[in-house]
């Protein structure tokens, strides 16, 4: 919350501030652009128009970006698969728990007050407020002293917080006399001002406050669950490392304690960046690009200024990153999705299930509680699976009541909303920013003809747009603009949907979240000092105490052996419902 | 492997266009035209003209509409296949019956529950009533 409120207030760069009214393509503090800003003339354009510097024209763009969305609208027919027991469209090299994990990663690295299609342009509210990345921001806030709301007391005989708060789940029927187990984030009622109250009278309270670092882990059910998680793995670390102390004394309990919050949350933030890079970034990107990055010293060719990003809290995101490529996990979100082994919720229920949203039906019950073997792939488990990557989103994502329509296309929906945001950003075109890499790393566009031959590609977008003309009812003069100089995070799709059948995130796109992704990654200090997990353990360590107190941690560099340690740590084995 | 179902997003608007199919009128309060569709394929590119964002899975390779009339008895029969499938998820214990999202803005708010042992007679009482309501 207060992240939400540093956001709210929207701070230009002081350079900028006040070219600002005479330049309209000055970027948001806490943004920039991919490779360096681009020139007037490497913008996207419509029509032969850059949105930034004609406002005037914003009503086509708009017209445009509402008839493209409603192309991407009509169903991909994918090709079937090796594998007969998944669906054509679902993808079995990604379980469905990576598309929350890339969404948890997405607010560990973007947080804004306002999106910005919903603002109309640059500036507005659209300020970047996360300005160091990855370090899980997002769910430890400011810490026990600057959000104390979301920290419990670690032990009865303990007066300081270095745990993370969670909730009690609540059971449909017959509540145990004992509890229900603490398997739901914490959430709170609170009086509000307006007098309107969401609570049932008599039968249940309103948990209208999820008591979380970013209010957007509680989006939905699964990502709070996945919240959730990650604070019952920094509580059995807390245990963990408290278990190795000695006797702190009356006076040294304050120290102890922050010293112990600040090992588990080294230590989580150690075990996360493993899995980010030997786990998530594998599966999601293109194999070659992969290899070219995941060593211990890669050759980025996105470097900012001497100025920009030298010291921690300086950090700026790309916006080809956030608006363009990183958009991507929209597309692998399912329509449905079996939660436990007993429960299986469509996308609609799914979204709606949060504080924000349901506060009458919080905490969330039993039909709700994930069983991460129906997420993550652990010891043969069948999880639900991604959908493939290409240019059309599940239809819960076109949810009215999620995401209504704001503007006189009347378009709901959440696919819009990208499309408008990234034409409002003046980022690069696809045309430039391939032209752009080229020179820098030209066997990187050699490897695809989609990239290095323009002609065929500028074909292969035309084919695209008119093979559905009932969809989106593009005219010709759309599809030549479109098939010229598409949108970024349209145009990821597309490449991920030809070059990878969806599976994999295609070459450019690869580039672009590779870049960001490793280059947070290697941003920390700690990163790049520890070399195995081991290693990070003992800096880790020994930075607070005499000895490594986290020796007992095993390797954890993937989703699946992070999820049995959590069970292990937080003792889930035997839990009800399931946890594993 | 389970069967598929058709899912609706936008009850709302789903709504408006079986009204705009049976009237003829325009409930949509839209540009588009809505005639009868006569193929899967004319079915979903209204669904999309519409907004309705439905879920349609692609057992479906035929669309039938029944156009009733006040004086005829129309029992809709629902595939034996369906019946069978529901019942097996609903035989497991703790399993939940789904009802759509709009039933709970009808009941204050709260998640419809249906207790364990009345699962089967929701069901039948359910497939009972769709099966020759007019809907009207």
């Amino acid at each position: 919350m207060t992240v939400q409120n540093v956001a709210d207030t929207l701070t230009l760069r002081a350079s900028e501030l006040t070219a600002h009214d005479s330049n309209p393509a000055a970027v948001p503090s806490g943004f920039r652009h991919f490779l360096g800003t681009p020139s007037p003339s490497q913008r996207f354009r419509a029509f032969g128009v850059d949105p930034i510097s004609s406002p005037s024209d914003h009503a086509r763009l708009r017209g445009l970006m509402h008839r493209l969305s409603r192309r991407m609208d009509a169903a991909i027919k994918w090709p079937p698969h090796q594998v007969r027991s998944a669906e054509h469209w679902e993808n079995p090299l990604i379980p469905s728990g990576y598309t929350y994990l890339l969404q948890f990663i997405a607010h560990d690295l973007v947080h804004s007050a306002i999106p910005l299609s919903v603002a109309g342009g640059l500036g507005r509210g659209t300020t970047n407020a996360r300005r160091t990345p990855l370090r899980l921001e997002t769910l430890y806030g400011s810490g026990p002293v600057g959000s104390p709301h979301i920290y419990a007391l670690d032990a009865p005989n303990d007066d300081r917080r270095t745990k993370l708060r969670l909730g009690r789940m609540r059971w449909k029927e017959n509540e145990p006399a004992s509890g229900c187990p603490f398997r739901d984030i914490a959430r709170a009622q609170a009086e509000n001002v307006t007098g309107v109250d969401r609570s049932i009278a008599g039968i249940r309270v309103a948990l209208t406050e999820a008591l979380v670092a970013d209010p957007r882990n509680d989006d939905h059910a699964v990502m709070s669950q996945l919240t959730a998680l990650f604070a019952l793995l920094h509580n059995g670390l807390v245990d963990i490392i408290r278990h190795h102390e000695g006797n702190a004394g009356p006076n040294g309990q304050f120290g102890a304690a922050y010293k112990r919050f600040l090992c588990a949350r080294g230590a989580l933030t150690a075990i996360y960046h493993n899995v980010i890079r030997n786990d998530l970034m594998r599966r999601i990107l293109h194999p070659a690009i992969h290899a070219n990055y995941s060593g211990s010293a890669p050759d980025f060719i996105d470097r900012p200024g001497p100025s920009r990003n030298g010291a921690i809290g300086d950090w700026e995101i790309p916006l080809e990153f956030s608006h363009g490529a990183f958009r991507f996990g929209h597309a692998m979100v399912r329509p449905e999705y079996q939660i436990n082994d007993l429960s299986l919720h469509d996308l609609n229920n799914t979204l709606e299930k949060s504080s924000m949203n349901d506060p009458a039906n919080m905490p969330l019950d039993e039909t709700w509680m994930v069983q991460w073997s129906r997420f993550f792939e652990i010891n043969g488990s069948r999880p639900n699976f991604s959908r493939r990557i290409g240019p059309h989103l599940s239809d819960g994502l076109g949810n009215d009541q999620i995401f209504p329509a704001f503007d006189e296309t009347e378009r709901v929906g959440l696919l819009y909303r990208d499309l408008l945001g990234a034409s409002l950003a003046g980022m690069w075109s696809v045309d430039a920013l391939i032209a752009e890499i080229g020179t820098r790393r030209p066997h990187f566009i050699a490897m695809s003809r989609l990239l290095a031959d323009r002609a065929y590609r500028v074909d292969q977008l035309r084919e695209w747009f008119v093979s559905a003309r009932a969809y989106g009812a593009l005219t010709d003069e759309d599809i030549e603009t479109l098939s010229n100089d598409p949108p970024l995070p349209f145009f990821i799709l597309f490449e991920a949907m030809q070059q990878t059948d969806g599976l994999q995130l295609g070459l450019l796109g690869s580039i672009i979240v590779s870049e960001v992704i490793f280059g947070a990654l290697a941003s920390d200090p700690q990163s790049v000092l520890g070399g195995s997990l081991a290693d990070q353990f003992d800096i880790v360590s020994r930075e607070l105490y005499l000895a490594n107190v986290l020796q007992e941690i095993p390797d954890i560099s993937n989703m699946a052996q992070l999820v049995e340690f959590t069970t292990e740590i937080a003792e889930l084995r035997q839990a009800v419902p399931a946890f594993l | 492997m389970a069967l598929e179902r058709m899912q609706v997003t936008n009850h709302e608007r789903w709504g408006n266009l079986v009204k705009t199919w049976s009237t003829g009128k325009n409930y949509l309060e839209d540009d588009n035209e809505y005639p009868i569709p006569t193929t899967v394929d004319e079915f979903k590119e209204q669904l999309a003209k519409a907004q309705v964002f439905m879920t349609v899975p692609d057992r479906f390779k035929r669309v039938k509409f029944v156009e009733q009339e006040l004086d005829t008895i129309v029992v809709r029969l629902p595939p034996a296949a369906a019946i069978a499938d529901s019942e097996e998820k609903l035989s497991k214990p703790g399993a939940t019956y789904p009802l759509p999202p709009f039933y709970k803005r009808l009941f204050n708010g709260m998640d419809p529950m249906i207790p364990e042992a009345e699962k089967f007679k929701v069901h039948a009482e359910r497939i009972g009533d769709y099966t020759i309501s007019y809907c009207a």
